[in-house]
């Protein structure tokens, strides 16, 4: 798949995060981008939009990312979400490898990192 | 950590007010650390005879640690040692202070020796015990339950401010059980078996900026300022969080960031520990439950 024709969901409650998050994905050739701003909205615009490949903050309210991702892991198995969070502890990346993330960003989001993400999407 | 810790004691002695520091911050990137002022911090020469060489600079078309060692104050291999140290001098917050005319070398000189000589205080707080023992003395939490706690918790902020906010900053102060009032107030609950109440408050404009410098752009407007603070604090609990498991294999969540205006609270426990900013006041409230 390329870039270009990726769908992507970002769903974190601070605008600045969505912001950033979206300024990168455009650059990368990006132009398919969605956004929620809580837990529920996730779900929801996951539904909606089908996208290719989600970034999701575990930290959200109304609930959770890791809930959100359960519930879209079950709605669609095959869903590529990646799980964002500030706490890069072992134990939050294992919540998320357990509940089906595709991958695990840690916050402040780098340019780099995503590049990364996307590369590794790209190639599967 | 030199200038705010020194800022700190500066304002504590009544040497300057807090309105000459936010000047001596806002200037202290364009000043030039000078030979004279380097020597005093050295204890190579004293106030007095700094002064009697600039007297003599007026007179002679000479660089002053030249002219010190005409004067027998200073050796070529002080000079050197001093020039060295130039760029990367940490009383540079003294300087300024000078320049602007806030303090004499008199004054500096005093003022050095009784905060270096203070008990409290260590020279070097490069590492992280000299900074914990540093922020203990500065913010007098010894006799504070959880006393650790604190201080791991504003020693990470305390470096996330300057490497994500800026260094222009002194330590203002510190509250005990805080009755305290904020324009603006952010603040994120650290949950687990480690359980506090977390914020960043200050007037409108220290919120403001706090958040433009922290994302990097123009902020315009409540609901971005509150995004990009509460994004700061978010990265400093997380990274907290990450230091606690690190060392003390204890799993802390965080809860969603609440952004609250003219919030009044009144504390039963805990700290507010107020950050004199060129631009404005920014208040920490930690409160460990």
């Amino acid at each position: 798949m390329k870039i270009s024709e990726i769908k992507v969901l970002i769903c974190d409650d601070s605008v600045l995060v969505r912001k950033k998050l979206a300024e990168i994905l455009k650059t990368a050739g990006i132009t398919e981008i969605a956004e929620a701003k809580d837990g529920v909205q996730a779900v929801e615009q996951f539904k909606a939009n089908n996208p290719d490949l989600t970034f999701m903050d575990i930290v959200m309210p109304e609930k959770t990312g890791i809930e959100a991702l359960e519930e879209i892991k079950q709605y669609n198995p095959a869903a590529k979400v990646v799980m964002a969070s500030t706490i890069g502890t072992q134990s939050n990346l294992t919540a998320a490898i357990k509940a089906g993330a595709f991958d695990f960003l840690q916050k402040p989001v780098q340019e780099e990192d995503i590049y990364k993400i996307l590369n590794t999407f790209t190639k599967e | 950590m030199f200038t705010q810790l020194f800022g700190h004691y500066l304002l504590n002695k009544n040497y300057i007010t807090t309105e000459q520091l936010r000047k001596a911050l806002e200037a202290k990137n364009e000043t030039r650390v000078k030979l004279g002022a380097l020597a005093i911090d050295a204890g190579y020469m004293t106030a007095s005879q700094v002064e009697k060489v600039h007297e003599e600079q007026k007179r002679l078309d000479k660089r002053i640690g030249d002219i010190a060692v005409s004067m027998g104050f200073l050796t070529e291999a002080q000079v050197d040692e001093l020039l060295s140290k130039q760029k990367t001098a940490n009383i540079v917050i003294g300087q300024t202070l000078i320049d602007l005319g806030f303090m004499t070398n008199a004054d500096f000189e005093k003022a050095l020796s009784d905060y270096k000589a203070n008990a409290g205080f260590t020279g070097d707080n490069s590492d992280d015990a000299s900074l914990a023992e540093n922020i203990a003395a500065v913010f007098s939490l010894d006799d504070m339950n959880d006393k650790e706690f604190y201080i791991e918790y504003l020693m990470l902020f305390i470096r996330n401010a300057v490497r994500f906010i800026g260094d222009d900053f002194a330590f203002a102060g510190c509250t005990k059980n805080p009755e305290t009032k904020n324009a603006y107030l952010c603040s994120q609950d650290i949950t687990g078996a480690v359980s506090a109440y977390t914020a960043i408050g200050g007037d409108k404009n220290a919120f403001y900026t706090l958040a433009s410098r922290y994302a990097g752009e123009q902020v315009d407007d409540d609901e971005f300022a509150e995004a990009c603070a509460g994004e700061f604090l978010n990265l400093q609990n997380g990274l907290f969080a990450v230091n606690v498991s690190n060392t003390q294999s204890i799993e802390l969540d965080l809860t969603p960031q609440v952004s609250e205006k003219d919030v009044t609270l009144n504390l039963d426990d805990g700290i507010q520990v107020s950050l004199a900013f060129s631009f404005g006041t920014l208040n920490v409230i930690i409160c460990k439950n």
